[in-house]
């Protein structure tokens, strides 16, 4: 009886110690950053959301982004209300979420400061179409924090976000987008 | 024959101070649409300063609408001002501005309030565990089983000092 009783509190120790140490991994934030920016004939177009939620579990790489879509701010009222009513329909499809991993994460120094590569690849939720993404981009750690730093193109015809046809050839069909998340939060 | 030649001039004239005066309504009007399209064009977000609150709650209460039922707050709160008392959880920093999280220390949930940026405040704001009033625009829930559920505002502007 008296090994079975050993075997099972070992047992369960383990549990404990592996579910501190996946958790310890954890890094997160709550106040990312991401803006876009459309050169276009008609006005480039402009807009940044400062409240993006990044998860990163360092130890497997596992990313989780979610960014409220009405969070995007523009310098002008139109193009807010035109981008969130005509364009990414933000009542419908409130969120936009990147499920991926870092490539080749287990050749990265957390602990160690410095400027890394790295390549995300994932799944990009946006206005309620699911694809496949691979994004290239930096880490950059200091004092133990890492910084992710990303830059890519979006086609919006990628996302069944359609242009209204009278501005079709005079707005960008595609965006450039900008992402960073400072994750200096442990998750206990 | 005179008659007939006053008849016309008559006529013309009258041609012409119609047609003057349709093409100054036109002017009038085409300069109207012109200018309202201009202003529409370039018109910024309202101040949220000036901007009445269209809901006035604590900080607890607000969490708890979008615990009970986050589709129907979300739904109600849409792009609407509100006005938030509470206690300052955390104070973030991001670029110029900073970050407000209210809610209680021993609960995930907060209500984060991302300050105007246009709002020059050198100097954090508030203390945590201080007590304030903040009004900002809604922008949408999070829920998420490890980092809690927040309530995102932003645009927020600090409404009163509570001492």
């Amino acid at each position: 009886m008296k090994p079975v009783f050993s075997f099972l509190l070992f047992l369960q120790l383990s549990c404990w110690l592996t579910a501190y140490n996946a958790e310890a991994q954890k890094l997160y934030t709550k106040n990312g950053e991401i803006s876009f920016y459309s050169n276009a004939p008609l006005e480039n177009i402009e807009a940044f959301n400062r409240s993006i939620t990044a998860v990163l579990d360092t130890k497997v790489g596992a990313v989780q982004i979610g960014v409220l879509m009405r969070g995007f701010e523009f310098e002008k009222a139109l193009m807010q209300e035109h981008f969130n009513e005509n364009y990414v329909e933000s009542d419908k499809y409130s969120k936009a979420v990147f499920i991926g991993s870092i490539q080749a994460n287990e050749k990265l120094p957390y602990t160690q400061d410095g400027t890394y590569s790295a390549v995300a690849k994932g799944k990009l939720m946006l206005h309620g179409v699911e694809k496949e993404i691979t994004v290239n981009g930096k880490i950059v750690i200091t004092s133990g924090v890492p910084q992710l730093f990303a830059e890519f193109d979006l086609f919006l015809s990628d996302y069944n976000i359609s242009i209204p046809s009278m501005v079709a050839n005079k707005v960008s069909k595609n965006v450039h987008i900008k992402v960073l998340l400072t994750l200096d939060k442990k998750l206990k | 024959m005179q008659n007939n030649g006053s008849f016309m001039t008559a006529k013309r004239k009258l041609w012409s101070r119609r047609t003057r005066g349709f093409i100054i309504s036109l002017v009038v009007l085409v300069s109207m649409v012109l200018w309202y399209g201009w202003t529409e064009f370039n018109r910024r977000s309202k101040s949220i300063v000036i901007t009445k609150a269209d809901y006035e709650l604590s900080e607890s209460a607000f969490i708890q609408e979008f615990e009970t039922d986050s589709q129907r707050a979300d739904k109600k709160y849409n792009d609407k001002v509100v006005q938030v008392k509470g206690v300052v959880k955390e104070i973030g920093k991001s670029k110029d501005t900073y970050i407000i999280g209210l809610g209680s220390s021993l609960s995930l949930s907060s209500v984060q309030c991302f300050l105007d940026s246009l709002q020059i405040i050198p100097l954090p704001p508030k203390k945590e565990g201080s007590f304030v009033t903040i009004k900002g625009r809604y922008v949408g829930f999070n829920r998420d089983d490890l980092l809690g559920s927040d309530i995102v505002l932003n645009r927020c502007v600090l409404v009163n000092d509570h001492k």
